[in-house]
């Protein structure tokens, strides 16, 4: 059996995770690879997009019955004969969905699921932030190899990202997964480019490519797909399959250098800074903490 | 190598274990029919385990049971040169503090070690561990242990909370190996893991066999690993060393109170014969699969013809099938006499007790393993077994059974993990002659009939407490009838305590706490067709 690319896709909530790595997916399908999607969000969307829109059952909901299940209960084809898996989890507000995460992936191990499917790689979807040790299993030693994190320019998913980093520094020393670069999500704007060129820079990471924020994006997902199977011929899929080509090919990892709460803070204030000198920035694009926090506090005030 | 057993084994997929991995699946996850509820006949049983039709039952009430960690961290305690690291709250640690009682009595001239600390450690996770995560302070622990005891091994147990926080064991152990001398083995054995205590045993073996035995450098051909003694007593400890002995054979106990070489040199020995074929069962097979270790697991050497089978499996396996027929006759001159008298004891009683050949009636065992072993026993001494208990069962054991129903009949079982409530229903549902019960297990009831013991304490080291090998045979047999000329226990309990339940619990079904039984019956005790029995409920 050949080596498994084994690969984590890490970002905050909500900032395009599930839809890079479907059509991440779904690009490296069309070139021929055996691919496997795990999504390990109780939200259970991952792999949505590969299956016109359809959820499937979870890892966890079918262990819920009780009956010894069997592996096909849980893994669906998609499009182009992906498989995908949603581990799953409680409902919002109850139980642990780090521990979902946790049983999902060893009953997955325990069942041999990559020995007897013998996927070509493993794109394992994960939910934010490194929330809990249940979060962080897919890059302890033995899952993931290589982790990407979905970021934009915003604050709040650079500091996401940032926390991500810490978690695999923790465990690099132990044999878990390395970092291989940041996928720049919906940055249209030169200086969103500049804010996350500067930010890896800072954390010595790389960036594997920037995609733009894009209403095919939309178009297709409104449509329970993906780019790449609803408009194969968008200049959005291609950059899709771009960034297949370089996940596939890009066997560097290593270990990223998080900044602390401080040396965020300040880096952070001095790209506000930087733009607020370009006089029409805080308009366009909402970049940094502090400023949020300040204009928050003017609302609040205003509206005593 | 255990030419019979695979064969026919049909009722579970062909498990092969992988020690890269950090644990072993649980017991349900591996064996697809692992229950801890049932009340039904044997055959039954089977016949649900074959079809796929028994399912984990769902109780809505359950009085105090066990888990998989304390069920085995009072066995690992016990190794010597070892350290016990439970990473859980303290509170976990609360099976542990018995294990000095049990045994500090034992006489050294009786074997107990000399230097007979415990070593127990525990990370003691509070409220800010299991926000923060306990892995610093687990490293810490090992550390500290390691100065502390200078142990070869320290065995890392996780427990609940850190398996719900994800505390990453295995990165920490890793990590921290390198810097301490003791050989670090994590044992995953979280007690939500599995509704089947057993898997913890699985889990030890598990960790055993990654960490701790050792490739065999030569293999020795005396040496027969003895797997889970301590199911039984510290008397039958001595009696399978004097068998075993008998036949120039040195029996490697493990894993309670063995050294940690003792635990090493198991890939070494000549065949694992286990004391309870399914608490040891992840290590024989491990043993066979990475060190080609034979085993056998259809014979317990409990009863006379058990014993027979149990050491002439062993003989095959060392090469002394001349010595152990010898063994066999020479004990079989001693303690013939000494059983048949036990039996016509019996039969005094009987005659008082039973019309016409009725047979006296009986109940046993506690594990699953132990219904074999006690029903064979039972059946020598010339009782008709009515009905058994186990703690759980699964499909290791369904082949076994099947056996067993074609030896001595078939008969009702109760499966239920440590509630005393459904034994005592069972008990007063099938009102055998003798009811077998076991300590700590909540099992002792009011009963003007006789009441006998499933096993002894295991630090037990008086010779009336044998029950394996022969003089088990004649010492558990005689217990036996001590119960019948000895009733004052139950009448005891009786005269002095309340009735602990109300009487319409003595006639509910003893399913009645499963959710979703899938047929609500009447009757209370299963009918067996075309059998000794009928149904004597209403």
């Amino acid at each position: 059996m050949s080596k498994i690319r084994n690969i984590a896709i890490y970002g905050k909530g909500g900032i395009g995770k599930s839809t890079t790595s479907s059509n991440i997916s779904a690009a490296l399908s069309e070139e021929g690879y055996k691919v496997m999607q795990i999504g390990c969000d109780p939200k259970s969307d991952s792999t949505n997009t590969l299956r016109g829109g359809q959820f499937i059952p979870t890892v966890l909901d079918t262990l819920r019955s009780g009956k010894r299940v069997e592996t096909d209960e849980f893994i669906h084809d998609g499009f182009n004969g992906i498989k995908c898996v949603e581990a799953g989890g409680p409902e919002p507000g109850v139980g642990c969905a780090g521990r979902g995460i946790i049983t999902a992936i060893e009953l997955l191990k325990q069942r041999n699921v990559f020995e007897d499917y013998s996927p070509d790689v493993v794109i394992y979807d994960v939910l934010g932030d490194v929330v809990c040790g249940g979060f962080a299993m897919p890059i302890r030693e033995g899952i993931a190899e290589q982790v990407y994190t979905v970021s934009s320019s915003d604050f709040m998913a650079i500091y996401a990202a940032n926390n991500l980093f810490k978690g695999i520094l923790k465990y690099a020393n132990n044999g878990g997964a390395l970092f291989s670069g940041i996928i720049a999500n919906s940055v249209n704007l030169p200086e969103q480019q500049d804010i996350l060129n500067d930010f890896s820079k800072k954390t010595k990471t790389t960036i594997t490519e920037f995609v733009p924020r894009s209403l095919t994006v939309t178009r297709s997902e409104l449509r329970g797909r993906t780019v790449i199977e609803a408009e194969p011929d968008s200049e959005q899929a291609g950059i899709y399959r771009s960034l297949a080509r370089k996940i596939i090919t890009n066997g560097h990892k290593y270990v990223p250098s998080p900044l602390d709460v401080d040396g965020l803070k300040s880096w952070a204030q001095s790209w506000s800074d930087r733009l607020l000198g370009q006089g029409e920035a805080p308009g366009r694009i909402n970049c940094s903490l502090e400023h949020g926090v300040q204009i928050a506090e003017e609302e609040a005030v205003r509206a005593r | 190598m255990h030419d019979v057993i695979d064969e026919k084994y049909d009722v579970h997929d062909h498990f092969r274990m992988d020690l890269t991995k950090n644990t072993c699946p649980s017991r349900e996850e591996r064996l697809g029919v692992a229950i801890k509820n049932y009340y039904g006949t044997m055959s039954n049983l089977v016949k649900g385990t074959r079809d796929k039709t028994i399912t984990q039952p769902e109780r809505c009430f359950e009085q105090s049971s066990s888990c998989s960690l304390s069920i085995i961290a009072t066995r690992i305690l016990t190794i010597r040169d070892s350290v016990t690291l439970m990473h859980a709250p303290i509170g976990c640690s609360v099976c542990n503090h018995g294990s000095h009682e049990l045994f500090r009595h034992i006489p050294e001239s009786d074997g107990r070690p000399g230097n007979f600390n415990l070593h127990n450690v525990s990370t003691n996770l509070t409220e800010k561990d299991i926000v923060y995560g306990g892995t610093e302070k687990l490293k810490n622990a090992i550390k500290e242990s390691d100065v502390r005891y200078s142990p070869k091994a320290i065995f890392v147990m996780t427990s609940c909370a850190s398996g719900i926080m994800g505390d990453d064991i295995e990165g920490a152990v890793s990590e921290i190996q390198s810097e301490v001398k003791a050989k670090i083995v994590p044992i995953h054995c979280e007690g939500f893991r599995s509704r089947v205590l057993q898997t913890g045993y699985d889990a030890m073996w598990h960790g055993i066999l990654k960490y701790i035995v050792k490739k065999p450098e030569k293999k020795q051909k005396d040496l027969v690993n003895v797997t889970n003694m301590f199911s039984y007593t510290w008397r039958d400890k001595a009696e399978i060393t004097r068998l075993l002995g008998k036949l120039g054979l040195r029996a490697n106990f493990v894993p309670e109170f063995s050294s940690v070489e003792d635990l090493e040199q198991m890939s070494e020995a000549a065949v694992t014969a286990p004391i309870c074929p399914t608490f040891g069962d992840y290590l024989i097979k491990g043993l066979e699969q990475e060190f080609g270790v034979p085993y056998f697991r259809e014979f317990v050497p409990m009863g006379i013809k058990n014993t027979d089978n149990w050491l002439r499996h062993i003989a095959k396996y060392t090469g002394k099938e001349e010595e152990v027929e010898k063994l066999i006759e020479e004990e079989h001159a001693t303690i013939a006499p000494k059983f048949e008298n036990l039996k016509k004891e019996f039969e005094k009683i009987r005659k008082k007790l039973k019309k016409d050949d009725e047979k006296l009636t009986a109940i046993g065992a506690v594990g699953q393993g132990r219904v074999l072993a006690h029903a064979g026993f039972l059946t020598e001494l010339g009782f008709d077994v009515t009905g058994a208990c186990a703690v759980d069962y699964d499909a290791l054991i369904t082949d076994d059974f099947d056996s067993l129903i074609k030896d001595v009949g078939d008969f009702v079982i109760l499966i239920s993990t440590f509630q005393a409530a459904d034994y005592v229903n069972l008990f007063h549902n099938l009102k055998p002659d003798l009811t077998l019960q076991a300590p700590f297990k909540g099992g002792k009831f009011e009963t003007d009939k006789a009441m006998g013991t499933i096993h002894f304490l295991r630090g037990d080291n008086h010779a009336s407490r044998t029950q394996a090998g022969y003089n088990g045979a004649i010492a558990y047999g005689e217990m036996c009838l001590r119960s019948f000329h000895n009733t004052s226990l139950g009448k005891l309990i009786s005269d002095t305590t309340e009735d602990p339940y109300k009487a319409w619990w003595y006639e509910a079904d003893p399913m009645y706490f499963v959710k979703d039984k899938p047929e609500k019956k009447e009757v209370k005790v299963p009918v067996i067709v075309g059998n000794k029995r009928k149904s004597h409920g209403k």
